[in-house]
Protein backbone atom coordinates (compact mmCIF):
# COMPACT_ATOMS: atom_id res chain seq x y z
CA UNK A 1 0.00 0.00 0.00
CA UNK A 2 2.83 2.51 1.19
CA UNK A 3 4.62 1.08 -1.84
CA UNK A 4 1.60 2.20 -4.05
CA UNK A 5 1.55 5.51 -2.60
CA UNK A 6 5.18 6.44 -3.39
CA UNK A 7 4.40 5.61 -6.72
CA UNK A 8 1.62 7.55 -7.18
CA UNK A 9 3.63 10.71 -6.07
CA UNK A 10 6.56 9.72 -8.50
CA UNK A 11 4.09 8.60 -11.39
CA UNK A 12 2.21 12.10 -10.21
CA UNK A 13 5.34 14.20 -10.68
CA UNK A 14 6.96 12.50 -13.47
CA UNK A 15 3.35 13.01 -15.42
CA UNK A 16 3.51 16.58 -14.40
CA UNK A 17 6.86 16.99 -16.40
CA UNK A 18 5.25 14.73 -19.32
CA UNK A 19 2.03 17.22 -19.14
CA UNK A 20 4.40 20.50 -19.54
CA UNK A 21 6.49 19.54 -22.41
CA UNK A 22 3.43 18.25 -23.89
CA UNK A 23 1.94 21.47 -23.78
CA UNK A 24 4.46 23.02 -25.31
CA UNK A 25 4.28 20.39 -28.42
CA UNK A 26 0.16 21.32 -28.53
CA UNK A 27 0.66 25.29 -28.14
CA UNK A 28 3.40 25.52 -31.25
CA UNK A 29 1.25 22.78 -33.28
CA UNK A 30 -1.96 24.32 -33.00
CA UNK A 31 -1.09 27.79 -34.67
CA UNK A 32 2.17 26.32 -37.05
CA UNK A 33 1.19 22.62 -37.26
CA UNK A 34 4.79 22.44 -36.38
CA UNK A 35 6.61 21.50 -32.87
CA UNK A 36 9.96 21.54 -31.89
CA UNK A 37 11.14 17.60 -32.57
CA UNK A 38 14.53 18.65 -30.45
CA UNK A 39 12.92 19.78 -27.72
CA UNK A 40 14.84 17.19 -25.07
CA UNK A 41 17.82 19.45 -25.70
CA UNK A 42 15.78 22.99 -24.27
CA UNK A 43 15.86 20.75 -20.89
CA UNK A 44 19.38 20.98 -21.10
CA UNK A 45 19.87 24.26 -21.00
CA UNK A 46 16.96 24.61 -18.29
CA UNK A 47 18.76 22.75 -15.78
CA UNK A 48 22.57 23.66 -16.65
CA UNK A 49 22.30 27.03 -16.66
CA UNK A 50 20.35 27.53 -13.64
CA UNK A 51 22.59 25.45 -11.50
CA UNK A 52 25.07 27.21 -12.85
CA UNK A 53 23.59 30.47 -11.83
CA UNK A 54 23.57 29.02 -8.08
CA UNK A 55 27.01 27.64 -8.34
CA UNK A 56 28.38 31.03 -9.23
CA UNK A 57 26.27 32.73 -6.54
CA UNK A 58 27.99 30.49 -4.36
CA UNK A 59 31.80 31.79 -5.06
CA UNK A 60 32.38 28.74 -7.01
CA UNK A 61 33.04 27.74 -11.00
CA UNK A 62 30.08 27.12 -13.42
CA UNK A 63 30.51 23.32 -12.93
CA UNK A 64 31.38 21.76 -10.22
CA UNK A 65 28.31 19.88 -7.15
CA UNK A 66 26.17 22.00 -5.72
CA UNK A 67 25.63 21.62 -1.99
CA UNK A 68 22.69 21.93 -0.58
CA UNK A 69 23.83 24.74 1.83
CA UNK A 70 24.35 26.43 -1.33
CA UNK A 71 20.73 26.50 -2.37
CA UNK A 72 17.39 27.98 -0.80
CA UNK A 73 13.64 27.81 -2.36
CA UNK A 74 14.38 31.75 -3.24
CA UNK A 75 17.65 31.40 -4.64
CA UNK A 76 15.87 28.22 -6.70
CA UNK A 77 13.45 29.94 -7.68
CA UNK A 78 14.95 33.25 -9.06
CA UNK A 79 17.62 30.43 -10.78
CA UNK A 80 14.92 29.13 -12.18
CA UNK A 81 12.99 32.23 -13.76
CA UNK A 82 16.60 32.88 -15.60
CA UNK A 83 16.37 29.64 -17.21
CA UNK A 84 12.79 29.75 -18.13
CA UNK A 85 13.71 33.31 -19.94
CA UNK A 86 16.85 31.94 -21.15
CA UNK A 87 15.67 28.87 -23.01
CA UNK A 88 12.37 31.15 -23.97
CA UNK A 89 14.75 33.45 -25.61
CA UNK A 90 16.22 30.31 -27.36
CA UNK A 91 13.03 29.57 -28.35
CA UNK A 92 12.84 32.79 -30.98
CA UNK A 93 16.37 31.61 -32.39
CA UNK A 94 14.36 28.60 -32.76
CA UNK A 95 11.78 29.87 -34.84
CA UNK A 96 13.80 32.20 -37.00
CA UNK A 97 16.29 29.45 -37.97
CA UNK A 98 14.41 25.94 -37.82
CA UNK A 99 10.89 26.72 -37.96
CA UNK A 100 10.28 30.15 -40.00
CA UNK A 101 12.08 28.69 -43.43
CA UNK A 102 10.09 25.74 -43.34
CA UNK A 103 6.56 26.48 -42.10
CA UNK A 104 3.37 26.37 -44.77
CA UNK A 105 5.66 25.26 -47.15
CA UNK A 106 4.73 21.71 -46.76
CA UNK A 107 7.00 18.85 -46.43
CA UNK A 108 8.93 17.53 -43.34
CA UNK A 109 11.78 19.94 -43.64
CA UNK A 110 11.01 21.56 -40.00
CA UNK A 111 11.29 17.97 -38.66
CA UNK A 112 14.90 17.52 -39.50
CA UNK A 113 15.45 21.19 -39.19
CA UNK A 114 14.18 21.12 -35.59
CA UNK A 115 16.19 18.17 -34.22
CA UNK A 116 19.64 19.76 -36.01
CA UNK A 117 18.56 22.70 -33.70
CA UNK A 118 18.40 20.79 -30.89
CA UNK A 119 21.34 18.34 -31.46
CA UNK A 120 23.58 21.85 -32.23
CA UNK A 121 22.16 23.15 -28.82
CA UNK A 122 23.30 19.99 -26.95
CA UNK A 123 26.41 19.89 -28.53
CA UNK A 124 27.10 23.27 -27.74
CA UNK A 125 26.36 22.73 -24.24
CA UNK A 126 28.41 19.59 -24.27
CA UNK A 127 31.18 22.30 -25.19
CA UNK A 128 30.16 24.54 -22.10
CA UNK A 129 29.44 21.71 -19.63
CA UNK A 130 31.16 18.96 -20.36
CA UNK A 131 29.68 15.38 -20.20
CA UNK A 132 29.87 14.52 -16.64
CA UNK A 133 26.42 15.12 -14.61
CA UNK A 134 26.14 17.54 -12.00
CA UNK A 135 24.39 16.52 -8.65
CA UNK A 136 21.49 18.44 -7.79
CA UNK A 137 20.14 18.88 -4.67
CA UNK A 138 16.00 19.81 -3.63
CA UNK A 139 15.56 23.23 -2.57
CA UNK A 140 13.16 21.54 -0.14
CA UNK A 141 15.77 19.20 1.20
CA UNK A 142 17.07 15.60 0.50
CA UNK A 143 15.05 14.36 3.43
CA UNK A 144 12.47 11.98 2.73
CA UNK A 145 9.18 13.23 4.05
CA UNK A 146 6.63 10.72 6.04
CA UNK A 147 3.31 10.91 4.58
CA UNK A 148 0.50 8.29 5.63
CA UNK A 149 3.93 5.83 6.36
CA UNK A 150 4.87 6.19 2.55
CA UNK A 151 8.28 7.87 1.56
CA UNK A 152 7.85 11.33 -0.03
CA UNK A 153 10.70 12.62 -2.30
CA UNK A 154 10.05 16.52 -1.28
CA UNK A 155 11.33 17.71 -4.82
CA UNK A 156 8.37 15.38 -6.44
CA UNK A 157 5.65 17.83 -4.49
CA UNK A 158 7.38 20.62 -5.53
CA UNK A 159 7.36 19.65 -9.45
CA UNK A 160 3.75 18.09 -8.98
CA UNK A 161 3.03 21.72 -7.36
CA UNK A 162 4.84 23.63 -9.36
CA UNK A 163 4.19 21.92 -12.88
CA UNK A 164 0.37 21.72 -12.14
CA UNK A 165 -0.14 25.99 -11.29
CA UNK A 166 1.80 26.23 -14.37
CA UNK A 167 -0.61 24.26 -16.21
CA UNK A 168 -3.80 25.49 -14.99
CA UNK A 169 -2.29 29.23 -15.43
CA UNK A 170 -2.09 28.88 -19.24
CA UNK A 171 -5.18 26.93 -19.51
CA UNK A 172 -7.11 30.10 -18.04
CA UNK A 173 -4.84 32.35 -20.41
CA UNK A 174 -5.73 30.54 -23.26
CA UNK A 175 -9.55 30.35 -22.82
CA UNK A 176 -10.27 33.81 -21.21
CA UNK A 177 -7.71 36.43 -22.04
CA UNK A 178 -7.09 38.39 -25.17
CA UNK A 179 -4.13 36.82 -25.92
CA UNK A 180 -5.37 33.60 -25.47
CA UNK A 181 -8.42 33.95 -27.57
CA UNK A 182 -6.03 35.75 -30.91
CA UNK A 183 -3.57 32.52 -30.23
CA UNK A 184 -7.26 30.24 -30.49
CA UNK A 185 -7.48 32.37 -33.65
CA UNK A 186 -4.26 31.79 -35.04
CA UNK A 187 -4.77 28.02 -34.97
CA UNK A 188 -8.35 28.37 -36.22
CA UNK A 189 -7.08 29.47 -38.90
CA UNK A 190 -4.38 31.98 -39.92
CA UNK A 191 -5.63 34.05 -42.24
CA UNK A 192 -9.02 34.66 -40.54
CA UNK A 193 -6.95 35.87 -37.86
CA UNK A 194 -4.88 37.97 -39.89
CA UNK A 195 -8.38 39.76 -41.29
CA UNK A 196 -9.12 40.99 -38.19
CA UNK A 197 -5.96 42.43 -37.10
CA UNK A 198 -3.85 40.06 -35.66
CA UNK A 199 0.02 39.67 -35.93
CA UNK A 200 0.24 36.50 -37.02
CA UNK A 201 3.79 35.70 -36.56
CA UNK A 202 4.26 37.90 -33.27
CA UNK A 203 1.36 34.86 -31.88
CA UNK A 204 3.32 32.37 -33.49
CA UNK A 205 6.86 33.58 -32.02
CA UNK A 206 4.94 33.98 -28.23
CA UNK A 207 3.96 29.88 -28.99
CA UNK A 208 7.37 29.12 -29.56
CA UNK A 209 8.69 31.37 -26.60
CA UNK A 210 6.09 29.48 -24.58
CA UNK A 211 6.77 26.23 -25.61
CA UNK A 212 10.48 26.17 -24.83
CA UNK A 213 10.22 27.79 -21.47
CA UNK A 214 8.34 24.82 -20.51
CA UNK A 215 10.89 22.41 -21.35
CA UNK A 216 13.16 25.00 -19.56
CA UNK A 217 11.02 24.68 -16.71
CA UNK A 218 10.73 21.18 -17.22
CA UNK A 219 14.55 20.31 -17.13
CA UNK A 220 15.12 22.91 -13.77
CA UNK A 221 12.20 20.83 -12.26
CA UNK A 222 13.49 17.60 -12.61
CA UNK A 223 17.47 17.92 -12.32
CA UNK A 224 17.03 17.29 -8.87
CA UNK A 225 15.75 14.03 -9.81
CA UNK A 226 17.80 13.04 -12.51
CA UNK A 227 20.72 15.30 -11.82
CA UNK A 228 21.93 18.11 -14.36
CA UNK A 229 23.29 17.10 -17.44
CA UNK A 230 23.51 17.05 -21.17
CA UNK A 231 21.94 13.77 -22.01
CA UNK A 232 18.57 14.36 -19.64
CA UNK A 233 16.26 15.44 -22.22
CA UNK A 234 15.86 13.34 -25.12
CA UNK A 235 14.06 10.17 -22.99
CA UNK A 236 11.78 12.68 -21.27
CA UNK A 237 11.01 14.71 -23.89
CA UNK A 238 10.18 11.47 -25.96
CA UNK A 239 7.78 10.54 -23.24
CA UNK A 240 6.34 13.36 -23.23
CA UNK A 241 5.74 13.54 -27.57
CA UNK A 242 3.85 9.94 -26.85
CA UNK A 243 1.50 11.92 -23.71
CA UNK A 244 1.04 14.57 -26.46
CA UNK A 245 0.00 11.74 -29.33
CA UNK A 246 -1.89 9.79 -26.39
CA UNK A 247 -4.15 12.81 -25.22
CA UNK A 248 -4.69 14.86 -28.84
CA UNK A 249 -2.05 16.69 -30.29
CA UNK A 250 -4.71 19.54 -30.86
CA UNK A 251 -6.32 19.65 -26.87
CA UNK A 252 -3.72 21.47 -24.38
CA UNK A 253 -5.83 19.48 -21.93
CA UNK A 254 -5.58 16.11 -23.65
CA UNK A 255 -1.76 16.95 -23.94
CA UNK A 256 -1.81 17.36 -19.80
CA UNK A 257 -3.87 14.33 -19.18
CA UNK A 258 -1.48 12.63 -21.79
CA UNK A 259 1.04 13.56 -19.31
CA UNK A 260 -0.09 12.45 -15.92
CA UNK A 261 -1.36 9.35 -17.66
CA UNK A 262 2.18 8.06 -18.69
CA UNK A 263 3.36 9.13 -15.78
CA UNK A 264 1.16 7.23 -13.51
CA UNK A 265 1.51 4.03 -15.52
CA UNK A 266 5.17 4.41 -15.73
CA UNK A 267 5.29 4.54 -11.86
CA UNK A 268 3.03 1.80 -11.24
CA UNK A 269 3.98 -0.48 -13.37
CA UNK A 270 7.88 0.33 -12.67
CA UNK A 271 6.60 -1.00 -9.62
CA UNK A 272 5.81 -4.69 -10.71
CA UNK A 273 8.68 -5.38 -13.24
CA UNK A 274 11.02 -2.22 -14.16
CA UNK A 275 11.53 -3.77 -17.49
CA UNK A 276 7.51 -4.05 -18.56
CA UNK A 277 7.17 -0.10 -17.98
CA UNK A 278 8.04 0.85 -21.66
CA UNK A 279 6.34 -2.17 -23.20
CA UNK A 280 3.12 -1.40 -21.41
CA UNK A 281 3.24 2.47 -22.01
CA UNK A 282 3.80 1.63 -25.40
CA UNK A 283 1.48 -1.18 -26.08
CA UNK A 284 -0.79 1.09 -24.49
CA UNK A 285 -0.42 4.02 -26.71
CA UNK A 286 -0.82 1.61 -29.95
CA UNK A 287 -4.18 0.50 -28.17
CA UNK A 288 -5.26 4.13 -27.49
CA UNK A 289 -4.38 5.30 -30.92
CA UNK A 290 -6.35 2.39 -33.04
CA UNK A 291 -8.90 3.29 -30.90
CA UNK A 292 -9.06 7.18 -30.85
CA UNK A 293 -6.58 8.31 -33.92
CA UNK A 294 -6.94 11.47 -32.94
CA UNK A 295 -5.81 10.96 -29.26
CA UNK A 296 -7.74 10.82 -26.11
CA UNK A 297 -9.44 14.24 -26.12
CA UNK A 298 -7.91 14.83 -30.07
CA UNK A 299 -10.53 17.65 -31.39
CA UNK A 300 -13.74 17.20 -33.00
CA UNK A 301 -14.14 19.86 -35.81
CA UNK A 302 -17.18 21.65 -35.51
CA UNK A 303 -17.36 23.82 -38.35
CA UNK A 304 -19.61 24.19 -40.40
CA UNK A 305 -19.07 24.19 -44.26
CA UNK B 1 -10.22 61.82 -54.44
CA UNK B 2 -10.66 58.14 -54.21
CA UNK B 3 -10.64 55.91 -50.98
CA UNK B 4 -9.21 53.23 -53.04
CA UNK B 5 -7.36 52.85 -55.90
CA UNK B 6 -5.74 50.20 -57.60
CA UNK B 7 -3.49 50.68 -60.92
CA UNK B 8 -2.06 48.19 -63.36
CA UNK B 9 -2.30 45.21 -60.31
CA UNK B 10 -1.01 41.80 -61.58
CA UNK B 11 -1.00 38.92 -59.05
CA UNK B 12 0.38 35.48 -59.66
CA UNK B 13 0.22 32.56 -58.28
CA UNK B 14 3.40 30.16 -59.53
CA UNK B 15 3.36 30.45 -63.35
CA UNK B 16 -0.89 31.35 -62.85
CA UNK B 17 -1.50 34.83 -63.76
CA UNK B 18 -4.25 35.61 -61.30
CA UNK B 19 -4.75 39.25 -62.29
CA UNK B 20 -3.34 40.73 -65.37
CA UNK B 21 -3.53 44.76 -64.84
CA UNK B 22 -6.83 45.58 -63.16
CA UNK B 23 -7.24 49.30 -62.74
CA UNK B 24 -10.63 50.59 -60.27
CA UNK B 25 -11.12 53.16 -57.74
CA UNK B 26 -13.89 53.40 -55.39
CA UNK B 27 -15.05 56.53 -53.96
CA UNK B 28 -16.10 57.84 -50.60
CA UNK B 29 -19.20 56.08 -49.68
CA UNK B 30 -19.61 54.51 -52.51
CA UNK B 31 -20.83 50.31 -52.96
CA UNK B 32 -19.08 49.00 -55.95
CA UNK B 33 -19.51 45.40 -57.01
CA UNK B 34 -17.49 43.11 -58.72
CA UNK B 35 -19.16 40.73 -60.94
CA UNK B 36 -17.70 37.71 -62.69
CA UNK B 37 -17.56 33.87 -63.33
CA UNK B 38 -15.62 31.71 -61.09
CA UNK B 39 -11.86 31.86 -61.30
CA UNK B 40 -12.19 35.64 -62.82
CA UNK B 41 -9.93 36.77 -60.20
CA UNK B 42 -12.69 38.81 -57.94
CA UNK B 43 -11.17 36.88 -54.54
CA UNK B 44 -7.68 37.42 -55.49
CA UNK B 45 -7.96 41.03 -55.66
CA UNK B 46 -9.87 41.09 -52.60
CA UNK B 47 -7.10 39.62 -50.99
CA UNK B 48 -4.63 41.73 -52.47
CA UNK B 49 -6.41 44.37 -50.51
CA UNK B 50 -6.52 42.75 -47.78
CA UNK B 51 -2.71 42.24 -47.68
CA UNK B 52 -3.04 38.44 -47.63
CA UNK B 53 -1.54 37.77 -51.09
CA UNK B 54 1.86 39.96 -52.77
CA UNK B 55 0.87 41.66 -55.74
CA UNK B 56 3.56 40.68 -58.63
CA UNK B 57 3.36 44.70 -59.85
CA UNK B 58 1.09 47.50 -59.95
CA UNK B 59 -0.19 49.60 -57.02
CA UNK B 60 -2.90 49.93 -54.50
CA UNK B 61 -3.47 53.19 -52.85
CA UNK B 62 -6.15 53.50 -49.98
CA UNK B 63 -6.63 57.12 -48.92
CA UNK B 64 -3.53 58.20 -51.26
CA UNK B 65 -1.01 55.97 -49.11
CA UNK B 66 0.56 52.93 -51.10
CA UNK B 67 -0.41 49.26 -49.30
CA UNK B 68 0.59 46.84 -51.88
CA UNK B 69 2.69 44.30 -49.96
CA UNK B 70 1.93 45.23 -46.65
CA UNK B 71 1.02 42.88 -44.22
CA UNK B 72 -2.77 42.14 -43.11
CA UNK B 73 -2.98 43.24 -39.49
CA UNK B 74 -1.45 46.50 -41.18
CA UNK B 75 -4.12 46.85 -43.56
CA UNK B 76 -6.72 46.55 -40.43
CA UNK B 77 -5.29 49.28 -38.54
CA UNK B 78 -5.45 51.82 -41.58
CA UNK B 79 -9.40 50.95 -42.11
CA UNK B 80 -9.44 47.78 -44.48
CA UNK B 81 -12.43 45.76 -43.17
CA UNK B 82 -12.75 42.13 -44.82
CA UNK B 83 -15.42 40.01 -44.47
CA UNK B 84 -13.81 36.90 -46.55
CA UNK B 85 -15.26 34.28 -48.82
CA UNK B 86 -16.05 31.10 -46.85
CA UNK B 87 -16.66 32.96 -43.92
CA UNK B 88 -13.93 31.95 -41.93
CA UNK B 89 -15.33 32.83 -38.46
CA UNK B 90 -13.73 31.02 -35.69
CA UNK B 91 -15.46 28.12 -35.47
CA UNK B 92 -14.37 27.40 -31.86
CA UNK B 93 -15.06 30.55 -30.20
CA UNK B 94 -18.12 31.73 -28.74
CA UNK B 95 -20.13 34.55 -31.17
CA UNK B 96 -19.43 37.18 -28.92
CA UNK B 97 -15.64 36.70 -28.83
CA UNK B 98 -16.17 36.70 -32.27
CA UNK B 99 -16.95 40.19 -32.68
CA UNK B 100 -14.69 40.92 -29.58
CA UNK B 101 -11.80 39.40 -31.68
CA UNK B 102 -13.12 41.16 -34.91
CA UNK B 103 -12.00 44.52 -32.63
CA UNK B 104 -8.45 43.51 -32.02
CA UNK B 105 -6.64 46.20 -33.59
CA UNK B 106 -8.41 48.41 -31.80
CA UNK B 107 -8.39 49.55 -27.71
CA UNK B 108 -11.16 51.56 -26.73
CA UNK B 109 -13.04 49.03 -24.46
CA UNK B 110 -15.90 50.99 -23.66
CA UNK B 111 -16.51 51.61 -27.00
CA UNK B 112 -15.89 47.90 -28.59
CA UNK B 113 -19.27 47.44 -26.05
CA UNK B 114 -21.09 50.19 -27.34
CA UNK B 115 -20.50 48.50 -31.02
CA UNK B 116 -21.19 44.83 -30.10
CA UNK B 117 -24.14 46.09 -28.82
CA UNK B 118 -24.90 48.09 -32.01
CA UNK B 119 -24.40 45.21 -33.91
CA UNK B 120 -26.39 43.06 -31.68
CA UNK B 121 -29.23 45.01 -32.81
CA UNK B 122 -28.54 44.94 -36.32
CA UNK B 123 -28.12 41.01 -36.42
CA UNK B 124 -30.78 39.65 -33.65
CA UNK B 125 -30.05 36.40 -34.40
CA UNK B 126 -26.54 36.99 -33.40
CA UNK B 127 -27.56 38.37 -30.01
CA UNK B 128 -29.64 35.24 -29.11
CA UNK B 129 -27.21 32.53 -29.68
CA UNK B 130 -23.81 35.20 -28.47
CA UNK B 131 -22.78 32.54 -26.12
CA UNK B 132 -22.86 29.64 -28.63
CA UNK B 133 -20.19 28.81 -30.33
CA UNK B 134 -19.76 30.24 -33.83
CA UNK B 135 -19.20 26.59 -35.88
CA UNK B 136 -22.59 25.63 -34.16
CA UNK B 137 -24.31 28.48 -36.25
CA UNK B 138 -25.86 27.88 -39.52
CA UNK B 139 -24.49 28.86 -42.58
CA UNK B 140 -26.46 32.47 -43.03
CA UNK B 141 -26.11 33.25 -38.82
CA UNK B 142 -22.19 32.46 -39.96
CA UNK B 143 -22.33 35.43 -42.88
CA UNK B 144 -23.63 37.48 -41.07
CA UNK B 145 -21.17 37.02 -37.82
CA UNK B 146 -18.47 37.71 -40.68
CA UNK B 147 -19.97 41.05 -41.45
CA UNK B 148 -20.24 41.93 -38.26
CA UNK B 149 -17.34 40.95 -36.92
CA UNK B 150 -15.17 42.74 -40.34
CA UNK B 151 -16.92 46.08 -38.83
CA UNK B 152 -15.91 45.57 -35.60
CA UNK B 153 -12.98 46.94 -36.35
CA UNK B 154 -15.02 49.85 -37.70
CA UNK B 155 -13.33 49.59 -40.94
CA UNK B 156 -13.38 53.42 -43.86
CA UNK B 157 -13.70 50.49 -46.54
CA UNK B 158 -15.13 46.86 -46.55
CA UNK B 159 -14.43 44.00 -48.20
CA UNK B 160 -17.46 41.89 -48.42
CA UNK B 161 -16.41 38.45 -50.74
CA UNK B 162 -19.35 36.25 -51.78
CA UNK B 163 -21.43 36.89 -49.22
CA UNK B 164 -24.49 35.24 -50.82
CA UNK B 165 -22.73 32.03 -51.06
CA UNK B 166 -24.05 28.62 -50.47
CA UNK B 167 -27.12 30.44 -48.38
CA UNK B 168 -30.98 29.96 -49.15
CA UNK B 169 -32.25 32.91 -51.61
CA UNK B 170 -33.98 33.99 -48.28
CA UNK B 171 -31.24 34.50 -46.54
CA UNK B 172 -29.49 36.05 -49.31
CA UNK B 173 -32.39 38.30 -49.15
CA UNK B 174 -31.34 39.44 -45.63
CA UNK B 175 -28.22 39.97 -46.62
CA UNK B 176 -28.35 42.81 -49.29
CA UNK B 177 -30.99 44.23 -46.44
CA UNK B 178 -27.87 44.73 -44.66
CA UNK B 179 -25.91 45.77 -47.45
CA UNK B 180 -28.28 48.69 -47.92
CA UNK B 181 -28.44 49.29 -44.24
CA UNK B 182 -24.83 49.76 -44.35
CA UNK B 183 -25.19 51.90 -47.33
CA UNK B 184 -27.42 54.25 -45.55
CA UNK B 185 -24.70 54.45 -42.70
CA UNK B 186 -21.99 55.91 -45.15
CA UNK B 187 -20.12 52.48 -45.33
CA UNK B 188 -17.90 52.17 -48.13
CA UNK B 189 -18.17 49.07 -49.46
CA UNK B 190 -16.27 46.63 -51.97
CA UNK B 191 -18.83 43.93 -53.36
CA UNK B 192 -17.73 40.90 -54.65
CA UNK B 193 -20.46 38.50 -55.92
CA UNK B 194 -21.68 36.20 -57.89
CA UNK B 195 -25.61 36.98 -57.94
CA UNK B 196 -24.87 39.47 -60.29
CA UNK B 197 -28.57 40.96 -60.51
CA UNK B 198 -28.59 41.40 -56.88
CA UNK B 199 -25.36 42.98 -56.46
CA UNK B 200 -25.88 45.46 -59.70
CA UNK B 201 -29.15 46.39 -58.04
CA UNK B 202 -27.53 47.89 -55.02
CA UNK B 203 -24.18 49.35 -56.29
CA UNK B 204 -23.61 53.11 -57.58
CA UNK B 205 -20.77 51.34 -59.94
CA UNK B 206 -19.86 48.06 -61.14
CA UNK B 207 -16.88 46.41 -63.18
CA UNK B 208 -16.96 43.31 -64.95
CA UNK B 209 -14.15 40.91 -64.04
CA UNK B 210 -13.00 38.55 -66.89
CA UNK B 211 -9.59 35.92 -66.56
CA UNK B 212 -8.26 38.26 -64.81
CA UNK B 213 -8.89 42.02 -66.77
CA UNK B 214 -11.60 44.36 -66.04
CA UNK B 215 -13.51 44.13 -69.55
CA UNK B 216 -16.31 46.52 -68.92
CA UNK B 217 -17.41 49.36 -66.12
CA UNK B 218 -20.49 51.13 -65.71
CA UNK B 219 -23.07 52.42 -62.89
CA UNK B 220 -25.02 49.59 -61.77
CA UNK B 221 -27.79 50.45 -63.77
CA UNK B 222 -26.14 50.87 -66.66
CA UNK B 223 -24.63 47.27 -66.17
CA UNK B 224 -28.35 45.58 -65.56
CA UNK B 225 -29.30 46.98 -68.79
CA UNK B 226 -26.45 46.06 -70.88
CA UNK B 227 -26.68 43.23 -73.46
CA UNK B 228 -23.40 41.15 -72.75
CA UNK B 229 -23.72 41.65 -68.87
CA UNK B 230 -28.11 40.53 -69.42
CA UNK B 231 -26.36 37.28 -71.17
CA UNK B 232 -23.48 35.82 -69.42
CA UNK B 233 -24.19 36.83 -66.01
CA UNK B 234 -27.97 37.20 -65.83
CA UNK B 235 -28.88 34.60 -67.65
CA UNK B 236 -31.04 36.64 -70.05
Amino acid sequence: MTAILQALASGLALGAIYGLIALGFNITYATTKTFNFGQGAFLVPGSLVGVSLLLLAAGKPHWGNLAPSEMTLLSYGLATLASVAIVGAIGIVLYYCAIKPFVGAGGLNWVLSTIGFGIILQNAALAVWGPASIAVPSPLGNEVWRIAGAGIRPQEVLIAAVAISVMVGLDIVIRKTRFGKALRAVAFNPQAAAIVGINVEKIVIIAFVISSSLAGLAGMLIAPITTASVFIGLGVALKAFSAAIVGGLTNPRGCMLGGFLLGLIEALVGLWRAEMREITIFLLIIIVLVLRPGGLLGARSVEKI
Amino acid sequence: MSMLRIEDLCVRYGAIEALKGISLHVAQGEIVTLIGGNGAGKSTLMRAIAGLVKPASGTIAFEGRPIAGIRPHHCVRLGIGHSPEGRLVFGDQSVRDNLMLGAYARDDTDAIAADIDKYFAVFPRLTERQDQQAGTLSGGEQQMLAIARALMSRPKLLLLDEPSLGLAPLIVREVFAVIRRLREQGVTILLVEQMANLALAVADRAYVIETGRITLEGTGAELLRDERVRSAYLGA
